[in-house]
């Protein structure tokens, strides 16, 4: 359950009133045409209970500041976790009240400034099951809309590119994951490693017992620049490549609204044409045509600037949490060429 | 290059008594028959002890007398496993305290230092004390020739002979020498594995007893083995098995080679020099009859390790024992933690690997070129770094893991010698048993007037006596040499720690470097977005 407390005023919301909000914002109208921020992912702290059960299983085969260590840092893991699924909701809630339009829209005042309980209950199973229909619907949707001819090439080409890249964002993502993944755990390794050595170290004499402690705690400080790495590599890299998945679906999202519209343009047209034919509710075909119309030409007005600004954010993005994260990777890097340089020299 | 003349002939020989001596041990126990001194060289070789496989032994039964073993080669020596470039400040033999070397002076030597580089330095103050030559009083006086001396040796790639389950490796061993015995001073040869194996039990079976330390043997591997064999020709055999094999019998070639009493040994030499294939050391197999006789010989080795429970009147053998207990215990449990760095280690290569092939993929699918640019020039970044780490994984394994799997194989021989020594203490004692029954026998037969069987008993008497003088011996030899090889381990053991382990740093360090350089080069392509 996710807490946050604004600047001015502060209220307590939970992660799920946070996908309420959400939902408003996509099941209105009005903003069909923009870009919904994503909302803030599920917080999952599944994985980190798993492996705190996992060691203290295995807390008899370690010694004990083996075990203390291991403890410490999955114990700062779930704080990082914490602390990023925070900034995650932080996020959504910014840029909904940056937006010139959605500021102003009079759920997110409620959210904010409502003191007490939303008393927003998740989706209870009929409604869960009813999102479920949507979306097959949608999926049903899609297959429809493939006869519909895009006439308009920014459109089409979009449609392409957001597919294509919200795939392979996705996949890149994943892999992202695992890396840093490995990359922790070679980081815990080197725990063990570290005390390893201390402990041979006990049972030799000197010199070769200081040097094996110099060792030890050479592979002690290590650890904790490796992990620092794997952890600036998930936040910089990966929560970049993880935000855009979500941010170029809820684009693609938008074309869908968009060529929905369409479609409902294309059947209005089509019934016009009937009535026309048949003289019969001439006046009404026409009204519906030209609503929807209307509002395809709306949709895709909007869309075309959304779409824009979805590649400048985009691309800003990318280049600051680049920045940042090749900086951290050069600071660690050196860091660790420092430590290792220290230690060769006073062996030498 | 001067080889001194064959006055030194007569002398060398009884370098070799040691060996007989040894031997003689075994068989003493077996046979029950001393062997005649001035025979004992050729009886080692040309007896068949009951044990060995007879086939093995014509073929290592050498083809000129062993006279001709040169102590004298004044060389260079230029062996990185050579023990005798290093700290070799020729201690004066007559000094009775072991200086213990330090492991400054050594760390200038680049070379690493195996188990015997210490050798001349301790066996230098037991040579007041030996009555009988051995191989390393010889050495004690030849202090300055032998560090001279080098006997390098290279394992290259192995190459496959024949095909599918009847095919095996070959590897083929480079030789560089100036010590006289050899025939050539360079020369090569193809051996396989089960011919390493072989050597390895030959001369444990013959330098256990004297209570020198032998290099790990080379492991068995089926799996391993047969994805090789199954390997067809086309296919690239498993590579990492292979190089891994490669390294491991490289380093035991290498650690007998640096050790005294090994590198002079007649077996090695002839494994070393013989062109020819050996024969198919059949006994090496799990399943062969000599197999079986080796299980069944460590069971009662179990049993005899705990039933037996000799009184320590050593403190020394005491402590040391349980020191070398912690060791291996410890040591054991960095090498399964070693081998699990190197494991996670390729992965991480592996998976960033793949996080470079996908950010590709992302680069091509982005729109806004400077974007995809920096994205295509990430993925080359990630190339390198997956590179680099499957680098750190290989040093990883070699200078670190292999370095304490070694020692913990070490340790275990060395845990082997102690038992052996502590055999050696039981004949002892039997010995003195036996003879002491025959004395209360003669005391008997003279008391109750059986004079007629006196002279039989004063015989077996006479024998037994000897025979108990020589296991008392054969024990206080055995102790003498064990506290030695411990010595010079332990020193060797400093040492190469230090070396192999400072290289391990640097490799890290190096890696280290590359990847800040990776990272500097790629920062301005992301200011460039």
């Amino acid at each position: 359950m996710k807490n946050l407390s604004s600047s001015e005023f502060s209220t307590i919301r939970e992660h799920e009133e946070f996908i309420w909000l959400h939902d408003r914002f996509v099941e209105f109208e009005d903003y069909a045409g923009y870009i919904i921020p994503p909302a803030p992912p599920r917080p999952d702290f599944d994985s980190s209970r798993e492996k705190l059960q996992r060691l203290t299983e295995g807390e008899s085969s370690m010694t004990k500041e083996e075990y203390a260590k291991m403890k410490q840092e999955l114990e700062s893991e779930y704080l990082a976790l914490f602390k990023k699924t925070v900034q995650m909701h932080e996020v959504f809630l910014n840029r909904l009240s940056s937006h010139p339009i959605f500021k102003c829209d009079s759920n997110l005042k409620v959210f904010l400034e409502y003191n007490k309980n939303l008393n927003v209950r998740s989706k209870n199973t009929k409604e869960r099951f009813g999102g479920f229909v949507k979306s097959i619907s949608k999926n049903a949707d899609e297959l429809r809309f493939i006869n519909i001819k895009e006439t308009d090439e920014f459109f089409d080409g979009q449609k392409k590119f957001l597919t294509d890249y919200h795939n392979k964002i996705r996949e890149d993502c994943s892999r992202a994951d695992r890396m840093t993944y490995v990359h922790k755990s070679v980081a815990d390794c080197y725990i063990r490693v570290s005390t390893g050595l201390s402990n041979a170290a006990t049972g030799e004499l000197d010199p070769l017992s200081k040097f094996l402690t110099k060792l030890a705690d050479y592979f002690e400080t290590a650890r904790k620049t490796e992990n620092r790495m794997s952890s600036d590599t998930d936040l910089k890299l990966s929560d970049t490549l993880r935000y855009y998945v979500r941010d170029s679906k809820a684009a693609l999202d938008l074309l869908h609204r968009r060529t929905k519209r369409l479609s409902d343009f294309e059947t209005e047209n089509r019934n016009l044409e009937k009535a026309r034919k048949n003289h019969k509710d001439e006046k009404n075909a026409e009204q519906a045509q030209q609503n929807a119309k209307l509002k395809f030409e709306q949709i895709s007005e909007l869309a075309r600037s959304e779409l824009s600004d979805f590649k400048t954010r985009r691309i800003s993005m990318f280049k600051k949490s680049l920045c940042e994260f090749v900086e951290l990777q050069i600071k660690h890097s050196n860091a660790q060429v420092q430590t290792l340089r220290t230690l060769l020299q006073e062996q030498a | 290059m001067a080889s001194t003349p064959p006055p030194e002939t007569d002398e060398p020989q009884t370098t070799e008594v040691d060996l007989g001596t040894n031997i003689d041990l075994e068989q003493d126990l077996s046979a029950e028959k001393p062997a005649p001194p001035e025979d004992m060289f050729f009886s080692t070789i040309s007896d068949p002890e009951p044990k060995k496989q007879e086939d093995m032994d014509e073929l290592f039964r050498l083809n000129k007398p062993m006279n001709e073993v040169n102590l004298n080669e004044p060389e260079e020596d230029d062996d990185p496993f050579s023990f005798s470039n290093n700290n070799s400040s020729p201690k004066p033999p007559n000094e009775p305290s072991i200086q213990p070397v330090p492991a400054t002076p050594v760390a200038d030597v680049k070379e690493e230092s195996r188990e015997e580089a210490q050798n001349e330095v301790a066996s230098a103050n037991l040579s007041e004390s030996l009555k009988s030559p051995q191989l390393y009083t010889r050495n004690i006086e030849e202090d300055d020739e032998e560090k001279d001396k080098y006997l390098e040796i290279t394992l290259s790639e192995p190459h496959k002979i024949g095909d599918g389950m009847g095919s095996y490796m070959v590897y083929k061993i480079s030789v560089k020498t100036n010590i006289a015995v050899f025939k050539n001073q360079e020369f090569t040869t193809n051996r396989r594995f089960s011919d390493f194996l072989a050597l390895f039990e030959r001369l444990k079976e013959k330098h256990l007893p004297a209570g020198r330390i032998l290099p790990p043997a080379p492991e068995k591997d089926v799996i391993g083995t047969a994805k090789v064999k199954m390997a067809k020709d086309s296919e690239a055999s498993p590579i990492d098995f292979l190089e891994k094999r490669r390294s491991a019998l490289e380093r035991f070639l290498k650690r007998l080679a640096a050790h005294k009493a090994f590198r002079y040994d007649p077996y090695f030499r002839d494994f070393l020099e013989i062109s020819d294939e050996l024969p198919k050391a059949n006994n090496t197999s799990a399943l062969s009859g000599a197999g079986m006789l080796k299980m069944f010989k460590s069971v009662t080795d179990s049993v005899t390790k705990i039933a037996v429970k000799m009184e320590e009147t050593d403190q020394w053998f005491e402590e040391k024992s349980r020191q070398i207990e912690n060791l291996y215990a410890q040591y054991k449990k960095l090498h399964s933690v070693a081998e699990y760095l190197h494991t996670w280690r390729k992965d991480l290569a592996a998976s960033t690997k793949e996080f470079s092939k996908t950010t590709a993929i992302l680069a091509n699918a982005e729109e806004q070129l400077n974007l995809s640019r920096a994205l295509s020039h990430l993925g080359e970044a990630y190339e390198k770094i997956d590179q680099i780490y499957l680098e750190q994984a290989n040093s990883d394994y070699f200078l670190f893991a292999e370095l304490i799997k070694d020692y913990v194989c070490l340790f275990d021989n060395i845990k082997e010698v102690f038992f052996q020594r502590i055999k050696t203490f039981g004949n002892w004692q039997k010995s003195e048993e036996t003879l002491k029954a025959k004395k209360e026998s003669k005391a008997k037969f003279e008391a109750s007037n059986k004079l007629d069987k006196v002279p039989a008993i004063m015989a077996e008497i006479n024998e037994w006596e000897s025979k108990t003088a020589k296991a008392k011996e054969d024990f206080e030899q055995i102790s003498k040499n064990i506290k030695e090889e411990i010595k010079n381990f332990d020193l060797n053991r400093a040492t190469e720690f230090k070396t192999q382990l400072t290289k391990y740093l640097e490799t890290l360090l190096q890696n280290q470097e590359t990847i800040v350089k990776v990272w500097e080069q790629y920062l301005p392509e992301v200011k460039a977005i």
